[in-house]
């Protein structure tokens, strides 16, 4: 599967106003979610890679298999940083300093390895040629549990965690995200993925100026093929030429996205 | 001279038409530059008051030309013997043209036309929008009657009795008269949740009213850097909080490897 897309970033004066003309053009109500995303790094080496052994592709259920085994030839050619994304409730959150001693801490019912959650992998995006949007292949397997005891199991290590706020509007086969990255304020719950998530308050932005990120994306099953690829091409580019003057979409310099572990 | 045979009526008549026209094209004219000049538009709400004052203007013009029908047919516009006909051609001419302006004459056939064409139009559609009021307004009473209405029994019922109504049901209805102040309380608590559920209804629509979104505030931290949009995909792509300290060119180097392991 294929991703093509182009960003924007909005800041977050212009939020409440970027909302609703994506409201409005879209026709539909933002899909708000909270995900906690974890950040896996693959072995540093550059031969020699195991990828995911049999028994592990084995024990999935006969549906998934071909998504394991696709990710597995990605990870045996080349190591990579892989996200492990949760959705999780507000009410996941723990309570502030002053709420904690009067209500229990409502941290996740259960660790993130035993709640379902969906592995996301990024290629590299492809070199900029004569196409005008980012293109990169991209694996997702959905509704999985415990996958950080299966990213342990192949050598992954865990490097570090964030929660992404999105609003999603959905137009045509077009998908607008509008999110923005939270840190968490404590290094050592960052470096624990079971530990559990601080009040939502205390969260940081990434960006000091807490700017959010508008990417649109048509998804196809086949970015090699011409037709598809066209498609997907000319309906971000109506769409960039329709918000031209509101949303600068513009293109990323692939290595900004590059998902290969470094060897540093 | 010439307006000696005009009786003082006669006179206020014709200066209370000039009146009226000076009325009309001054509203025209401030209408014009309103939308012309403000910006935003105006609020349609202070359209609408505009365009209801024009029409009762066009109304008072129309009544009070067929009042003095009769004095406005009768009465002729000459120049006097003394007018400078020569020097102030042009004004003369326009003083006593009596035939439309072109542009006016053009507007005036288009009208017609559309009077022609369909004389019913506008009456069509006051019966279908009747016809549809009616009809909605039937299924609502039915509503109400059945599942809204709290009185059991009619005013004659009551007043003939309640205990001598032979209702032929097995179930017990309640006798007692529904109290008059609750029911308006309820009535007035049903308009109000009625209100309340058209401005949810609304939500999504309702420019002035704020989007529901956010899921709280955010702590600011005071030791983050201002990134940039590259900076936040980078982080979201990869956990990397800071620019690869390679040059391009090891990474590339890697992705070579990486190809030919494959």
């Amino acid at each position: 599967m294929h991703e093509l897309f182009l960003t924007a970033s909005v800041p977050n004066d212009d939020l409440t106003r970027a909302v609703r003309i994506l409201q409005g053009f879209c026709g539909m109500k933002p899909q708000a979610f909270l995900c906690r995303r974890l950040m896996w790094e693959g072995p540093r080496l550059r031969t020699g890679l195991k990828g995911i052994p049999g028994d592990v592709i084995s024990k999935q259920t006969p549906a998934k298999q071909p998504l394991w085994k696709t990710l597995h030839e990605q990870l045996v050619r080349q190591s990579y940083v892989v996200a492990l994304v949760y959705e999780i409730e507000k009410g996941a959150f723990g309570q502030s300093t002053e709420q904690q001693d009067e209500r229990p801490n409502h941290s996740l019912p259960s660790t993130c390895d035993q709640s379902p959650g969906t592995l996301r992998w990024n290629e590299l995006p492809d070199p900029v040629d004569a196409r005008p949007v980012n293109t990169r292949a991209m694996l997702q397997i959905d509704n999985e549990r415990g996958l950080c005891s299966t990213m342990k199991s192949i050598g992954y290590r865990f490097t570090g965690q964030m929660v992404q706020e999105c609003y999603r509007f959905i137009n045509g086969n077009v998908i607008f995200d509008l999110s923005r990255y939270l840190q968490l304020p404590d290094d050592s719950q960052a470096s624990d993925y079971n530990s559990p998530l601080p009040a939502f308050e205390t969260l940081t932005p990434f960006d000091e100026e807490n700017k959010w990120i508008l990417m649109i994306s048509v998804r196809v099953v086949n970015g090699k093929d011409p037709d598809q690829a066209q498609q997907a091409v000319s309906e971000l580019m109506t769409t960039r030429s329709e918000f031209e003057g509101c949303f600068n979409f513009h293109m990323v310099a692939r290595l900004t996205m590059d998902t290969r572990t470094r060897m540093t | 001279m010439a307006y000696a045979s005009l009786t003082p009526e006669e006179l206020k008549a014709l200066d209370a038409t000039r009146q009226k026209f000076f009325q009309l094209t001054s509203s025209i004219q401030s209408l014009k530059n309103d939308l012309a000049r403000t910006h935003p538009l105006p609020q349609w709400s202070s359209l609408q008051v505009t365009t209801a004052m024009l029409s009762n203007y066009m109304d008072s013009i129309t009544r009070h030309l067929a009042e003095h029908s009769e004095l406005m047919n009768k009465v002729v516009v000459y120049p006097s013997t003394n007018y400078p006909g020569r020097e102030q051609e042009g004004l003369l001419g326009m003083l006593l043209r009596k035939k439309l302006e072109p542009p006016v004459e053009a507007l005036v056939e288009e009208a017609r036309e559309i009077e022609i064409k369909n004389p019913k139009a506008v009456s069509q559609e006051n019966e279908e929008f009747a016809d549809w009021a009616a009809g909605w307004i039937h299924q609502r009473v039915a509503t109400a009657a059945q599942s809204e209405m709290v009185e059991n029994f009619t005013q004659d019922e009551r007043i003939a009795g309640v205990e001598n109504v032979r209702t032929g049901l097995r179930r017990k209805i309640d006798l007692k008269p529904p109290k008059i102040a609750s029911e308006e309380e309820e009535s007035s608590e049903e308009e109000g949740s009625e209100d309340e559920e058209m401005e949810d209804a609304g939500l999504d629509t309702a420019p002035t009213r704020p989007v529901e979104f956010g899921m709280g505030t955010v702590r600011k931290n005071p030791n983050a850097l201002v990134r940039t949009e590259d900076d936040i995909l980078r982080f979201a792509t990869n956990g990397a909080t800071s620019a690869p300290a390679a040059p391009p060119s090891t990474l590339n180097t890697v992705w070579s490897v990486g190809k030919k392991a494959k």
